[in-house]
C-alpha cells in the first residue's frame, strides 16, 4: 500500500503541475480587451451643468454654460511598439445628450498602450458637410460657405459650439470652424498608461472649459461677437486649445 | 343534392377563401424616398410604414369622427392649403379656441419631440392627444374606439393595416403617424437651386447671404435640410413671457419662454407665425428680428443682448424673398 503511493505520487504530482500550468496559462498568452472613451466637462475643475454651473474666466468674468457640442475625428491609441490602433473615425459629443459622451467599446490586442489621440475637428480637406453621420444633431453642425465665414465653395462642419451667459446680462457663442476656408483643427495627444490583457477599460477624457479662455491668449468675452468670420479669433482658440483636454489617470 | 345546398356550399367555399385571402395578405411595405439633404430618417420597428397602414391614417387624419360631435378633423387645423397649419393664430376646436398657434406638419418624422414645448417624443405618441383635448376634439378615446368599430369601412381598412390586431387608440395614432410620415416636402425653389435646377433672383441670393451669414444668422438655430433645429431657444419675443413653453413641462425656470423652433420649409403659407401667432406676415418676423428682441434671462445667446442688426429696407426685403424660395406649392396639393 505505501509503496503503492511512493509509486504513485511524483505522477499525481506531475498531473497537478500539469494542471497548474493551464490554470495559469494566461501568463504567456495575454488576451485581447476592451477599450471605450468617455468625454466630461469641467470648468475651474468642477463638472459643468448646463445653465446652471457657475465657472469663473481668466478675465475675470464668470460664466454659464448654456450649449456645449463638439466633434472629434480619428480617435486613436498608440501601442508600446508604436502601432496606432484607430477606436473611431469620428465622434459627436453633446453636453446635452448623454448618449454622446461616450465611445462603444472596441475590442483591442493586448499589450501596453502609451497615448490616446485625436483631432479637435475635422482636417482641413475632410472637412465637407455630408461626410460624418446623416444624423439631425450632427448635420445641425453645418459650417455654411457664405464668405467670410466660409471660401465661398463647400459647407463644412463648425468643430465646436460653446455657447452662454456672462455678467449680469451677457451673451457669448464661441463657434470654432473653418473660417474663411482656414484650418484651424488640431491634433491632442494625451499620455495614457493603459495594459491591456483581457479586461475592459474606459478611458476617461476632461474638457477643461475654462482653459478655452486662457494659456496662452486671454479670451474676453466682450472682446468677441461672432466669431465664424474671424479667422485671428479662430487661430487664439487653436492655441488655446493646447491646455483643454486631459487624460484622467 | 338540392340546389339549395349546393348553393350554401358554393357559399361557404366563396366565404373560405375570401376569410383565408384575407388572412395572407400582409400589409405591403412602403420604402419612403429620402431627400439626399435630408439627415437620416428613424421609423421605429414597431410601427413600419405600409401602403394600408398609410391609406388608413390618411382617413382618420381627414375624419371628424375623432372628435366629440364630429365637427372636428385633424385637418381642420392642419389643412393642406396651410401647409398643413390653418390661417388662425389660435385654431377653432370643438369647444373654443386653441391656447396656441396650430403648427405646420411638414417632415415631422424628422422630429425627435413635438409641440412648442416639446411635450411628445413621437408622432405617435403627439396622435394621441388632440382627441381627449376638451377644446380640440373634446372626445373619449373608448368612444372613438367604439365609432370606429362599428364604423361600415374602419374594420376593414384596420384588418388590412394591422391583421389581427383589436383596434385601440395606440393602433389609431400608428396610422396616423405613419400617414404623417410621408407628409415630406423637399421640393422648393431652393432645393432645386442646390441641386443645380433653378436659378435664384439677385434679392434672393443677397437674402439667401443674410440667411447664413453671421449677420442675419438665421441658420444656427433654423438650419439643416429641414430648416429646424428640433431644439428649443428663447428668440427674444417678450422680456416677461406669459407663456412659459418649455418651463412648463421641464420646471425649469432657465426654460422660461423656450419653444420649438419652427420649421421654415413654406413659411408663405403658414402664416400667421409664432407660438402665439403675433405676427401676420414674414416682413413683421423679419423687423422682429432686425430691431424687435428683447432681452431676457433666458434669450438665446445667438441672439445676445438686445441684438441690432441694421438690416436695409433693401436687405429685409431680400430676407423675405429667400424665405419664400422654401415654398414647395406641390406639397398642398399631394394628398
Ligand atoms: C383644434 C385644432 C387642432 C386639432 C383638431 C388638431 N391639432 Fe394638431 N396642433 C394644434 C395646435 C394648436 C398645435 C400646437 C399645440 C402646442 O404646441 O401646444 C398642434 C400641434 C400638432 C403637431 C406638432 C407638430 C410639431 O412640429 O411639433 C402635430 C404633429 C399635430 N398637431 C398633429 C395633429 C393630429 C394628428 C391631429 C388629429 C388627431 C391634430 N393635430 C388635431 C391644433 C390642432
Ligand atoms: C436662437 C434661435 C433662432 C434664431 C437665431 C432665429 N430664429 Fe426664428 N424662431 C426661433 C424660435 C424658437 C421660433 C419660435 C418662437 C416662438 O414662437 O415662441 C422662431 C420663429 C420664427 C418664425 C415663425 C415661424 C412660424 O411658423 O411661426 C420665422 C418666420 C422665423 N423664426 C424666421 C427667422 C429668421 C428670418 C431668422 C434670422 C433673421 C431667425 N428666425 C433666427 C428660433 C430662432
Ligand atoms: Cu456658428
Amino acid at each position: 500500500m505505501f509503496s503503492n503511493i511512493q509509486r504513485f505520487l511524483p505522477c499525481l504530482l506531475l498531473i497537478l503541475l500539469v494542471s497548474g500550468c493551464d490554470l495559469f496559462g494566461g501568463n504567456d498568452d495575454p488576451e485581447e480587451g476592451v477599450v471605450g472613451v468617455s468625454f466630461e466637462h469641467y470648468g475651474n475643475e468642477q463638472i459643468v451643468t448646463l445653465e446652471q454651473s457657475s465657472h469663473q474666466s481668466e478675465a475675470g468674468h464668470s460664466f454659464t454654460v448654456t450649449l456645449l457640442e463638439y466633434i472629434v475625428t480619428d480617435i486613436a491609441l498608440t501601442h508600446e511598439d508604436g502601432t496606432v490602433v484607430s477606436l473611431k473615425g469620428s465622434h459627436y459629443v453633446n453636453k446635452d445628450n448623454p448618449d454622446t459622451w461616450t465611445i462603444a467599446s472596441i475590442t483591442i490586442a493586448p499589450g501596453t498602450y502609451t497615448s490616446l489621440s485625436f483631432r479637435f475637428g475635422i482636417e482641413g480637406s475632410e472637412n465637407v458637410f455630408g461626410a460624418l453621420e446623416r444624423t439631425l444633431a450632427v448635420d445641425n453642425m453645418i459650417w455654411p460657405m457664405m464668405m467670410p465665414m466660409g471660401d465661398g465653395t463647400t459647407e463644412r462642419y463648425h468643430y465646436m459650439r460653446f455657447e452662454g451667459r456672462y455678467g449680469t446680462d451677457g451673451t457669448f457663442r464661441i463657434h470654432n470652424g473653418p473660417s474663411g476656408g482656414g484650418d484651424y483643427s488640431f491634433p491632442v495627444s494625451l499620455p495614457i498608461d493603459l495594459e491591456i490583457d483581457g479586461n475592459s477599460e474606459t478611458i476617461q477624457v476632461d474638457m477643461h472649459l475654462d482653459q478655452w479662455l486662457t494659456g496662452p491668449n486671454v479670451w474676453d468675452f466682450t472682446d468677441y461677437g461672432m466669431i465664424m468670420g474671424n479667422p485671428g479669433a479662430q487661430a487664439l482658440l487653436q492655441a488655446n486649445g493646447s491646455t483643454v483636454f486631459a487624460v484622467k489617470n | 343534392m338540392t340546389a339549395i345546398v349546393k348553393v350554401s356550399l358554393l357559399l361557404l367555399l366563396i366565404c373560405t377563401g375570401c376569410d383565408s385571402s384575407r388572412m395572407d395578405s400582409t400589409p405591403t411595405p412602403v420604402i419612403l424616398e429620402i431627400p439626399a439633404s435630408f439627415p437620416v430618417l428613424e421609423i421605429p420597428q414597431d410601427n413600419p410604414l405600409t401602403e394600408e397602414g398609410i391609406a388608413l391614417g390618411r382617413t382618420l387624419f381627414f375624419d371628424p369622427i375623432l372628435s366629440i360631435d364630429s365637427t372636428v378633423a385633424c385637418a381642420s387645423c392642419h389643412e393642406p392649403a396651410s401647409a398643413f397649419s390653418d390661417p388662425l393664430a389660435f385654431s377653432q376646436g370643438v369647444d373654443g379656441v386653441t391656447t396656441r398657434n396650430s403648427m405646420p406638419i411638414i417632415n415631422v418624422g424628422w422630429m425627435e419631440t413635438l409641440f412648442w414645448d416639446g411635450r411628445a417624443m413621437s408622432v405617435e405618441e403627439q396622435a394621441l392627444k388632440p382627441v381627449e383635448n376638451e377644446v380640440e376634439m373634446g372626445e373619449r378615446w373608448d368612444q372613438v374606439v367604439k365609432k370606429i368599430k362599428r364604423h361600415a369601412v374602419y374594420p376593414a381598412m384596420f384588418d388590412d393595416a394591422f391583421p389581427s390586431q383589436s383596434i385601440t387608440p395606440e393602433l389609431i395614432a400608428k396610422a396616423i403617424a405613419q400617414y404623417e410620415r410621408t407628409l415630406i416636402s423637399a421640393d422648393s425653389k431652393y432645393d432645386r437651386f442646390r441641386a443645380g435646377e433653378a436659378t435664384l433672383t439677385e434679392q434672393e441670393i443677397l437674402g439667401m447671404n443674410l440667411f447664413f451669414n453671421e449677420r442675419g444668422d438665421c441658420f444656427h438655430c433654423h438650419g439643416t435640410a429641414l430648416f429646424t433645429d428640433n431644439r428649443y431657444h428663447n428668440n427674444g419675443l417678450d422680456e416677461y413671457p406669459e407663456d412659459l413653453g418649455l418651463a412648463a413641462i421641464t420646471n425649469h425656470p432657465t426654460d422660461a419662454g423656450k419653444f420649438k423652433t419652427p420649421t421654415l420649409r413654406n413659411i408663405e403659407y403658414t402664416a400667421p407665425y409664432m407660438h402665439d401667432g403675433r405676427f401676420e406676415t414674414l416682413e413683421e418676423v423679419v423687423e422682429f428680428y432686425n430691431s424687435g428682441t428683447k432681452y431676457s434671462e433666458t434669450i438665446d445667446p445667438l441672439l445676445g443682448n438686445r441684438r441690432q442688426i441694421n438690416l436695409s429696407e433693401e436687405e429685409k426685403a431680400a430676407l423675405v424673398a429667400y424665405l419664400k424660395t422654401l415654398s414647395d406649392p406641390g406639397f398642398l396639393s399631394t394628398h
